[in-house]
């Protein structure tokens, strides 16, 4: 026996230890993606959805699920420190998520519509899917303040990567539901409606995450 | 931009892999762990001579600013030197820990050895012979003590009807159905309360995989 090994391996101990923790988390983060599933599904059944649904084309439709695994699995997993991923992989994952959140949504517009019109339009006659990405937004973040998504880290900053998840399922939901494809509708009421979730979702986490 | 610059620009510097570490990233628990372990060693060979009773130093340092890692706070301009700081100040306590035992228990044997009327017992002999010994003692009674010390206290939290029936079990070593018994109840009963104080004091104590640690004998 070589007699400079320590007795206690501190190093395996303590990578023992935070095993267990991720391993409690990922015990916790799966009840609440079930419930974040059930409140969607639900709002779809009750809703209804979109008629067009399959007549999408093709890359639409997958990049509205690649959103909806984005959204509910991999930055929640970032933000709640289930993984942790490097710098050049958290840029990515960011520039990936925007890219297809934004793609899935709006598809390709050839013609971006002007300002005044996307308000105009929003004012007058978007408020049904501005209603609708409130309500999902507002109830995905209860489900992660009551879950504790945004007390799992040490950092405020961390909770971003829920409050960018919860912004994406709405804007992935709210498509899935409303079959315009106007840009004017879809930038002003549904990409919007999500910025502004955005916004309201990561100040009142930040408020969460100071106050815990 | 200086290499230490670069590493935290890069995540890497010490403050950065604490942050993450805390937050439970086990990859930068072992990056900080390969930075800082030399850096420990080297430190506390300024206490201590002898590369072992470094070596159980560096580790239960380790296990000290585990147990403490939440309260870690940034002071001062230097995120990466506080840091490296705040396990100096753990490191350091440990060694004044261990040197003040180690000086007892040193000071003890000699006033023993000194009161034998035995001409041929050499004390000072004996002293450095023992040096092996303490150090077997020191260390591991040291994180002994405080475990004890920290389950005697959350013992002292559980409801009275937990509180006794651990007291009978662990500390008097009474099987489940001789505390039945002694406390006019049933088994069944007993079991449930036991459970449920385990379950708290899990809960209050150390995580589950350092639990191996608090298995040493209560008295």
């Amino acid at each position: 026996m070589n007699a400079n090994a320590p007795r206690i391996d501190a190093k395996a101990l303590i990578d023992e230890d935070l095993a267990a923790l991720q391993q409690e988390r990922r015990r916790h983060f799966v009840p609440a993606l079930v419930v974040a599933l059930g409140a969607l599904l639900l709002a779809a059944v009750l809703s209804g959805v979109r008629g067009d649904m399959f007549s999408q084309p093709a890359w639409k439709v997958a990049l509205q699920i690649a959103v909806w695994v984005q959204c509910l699995l991999v930055l929640p997993a970032i933000g709640l420190g289930l993984i942790f991923p490097g710098r050049a992989a958290r840029v990515g994952v960011v520039g990936l998520a925007a890219v297809t959140t934004l793609l899935a949504g709006v598809g390709m517009p050839t013609e971006l519509p002007s300002v005044t019109s996307m308000v105009t339009h929003a004012v007058s006659d978007g408020f049904g899917c501005v209603a609708y990405v409130f309500g999902a937004g507002l109830a995905l973040l209860a489900l992660g303040y009551f879950s504790g998504a945004f007390v799992q880290r040490r950092r405020s900053q961390a909770v971003l990567w829920v409050t960018a998840g919860i912004a994406m399922a709405t804007l992935d939901a709210v498509t899935w539901h409303c079959p315009a494809t106007d840009p004017t509708h879809t930038i002003s009421t549904h990409v919007g409606a999500a910025v502004v979730i955005l916004v309201i979702t990561s100040v009142l986490a930040i408020v969460i995450h100071a106050r815990r | 931009m200086s290499v230490d610059a670069a590493r935290e620009h890069n995540g890497q510097g010490l403050h950065a892999l604490m942050e993450r570490y805390v937050d439970g990233d086990r990859r930068a628990f072992a990056r900080m762990h390969a930075m800082l372990a030399p850096r420990l060693r080297r430190f506390l060979m300024k206490f201590v001579r002898d590369e072992a009773t470094v070596e159980d130093l560096v580790q239960l340092t380790m296990l000290k600013a585990h147990l403490a890692r939440e309260r870690f706070q940034v002071q001062g301009g230097n995120p990466d030197g506080a840091v490296q700081g705040w396990y100096f100040a753990i490191a350091r306590n440990v060694a004044m820990d261990h040197l003040r035992k180690q000086y007892r228990q040193d000071r003890h044997m000699v006033r023993a050895r000194g009161d034998q009327d035995d001409a041929s017992s050499d004390v000072v002999t004996s002293l450095a012979d023992d040096a092996p010994s303490i150090e077997e003692i020191g260390i591991n009674r040291e994180a002994e003590l405080e475990i004890v010390e920290r389950v005697h206290e959350a013992i002292a939290k559980l409801p009275m009807s937990q509180r006794e029936v651990v007291e009978l079990h662990k500390l008097r070593g009474m099987t489940m159905a001789e505390i039945a018994r002694r406390l006019k109840i049933r088994e069944g009963a007993v079991r449930v309360r036991a459970h449920r104080a385990y379950k708290s004091l899990a809960r209050w104590l150390v995580p589950s995989s350092l639990l191996p640690l608090l298995m040493y004998p209560l008295t």
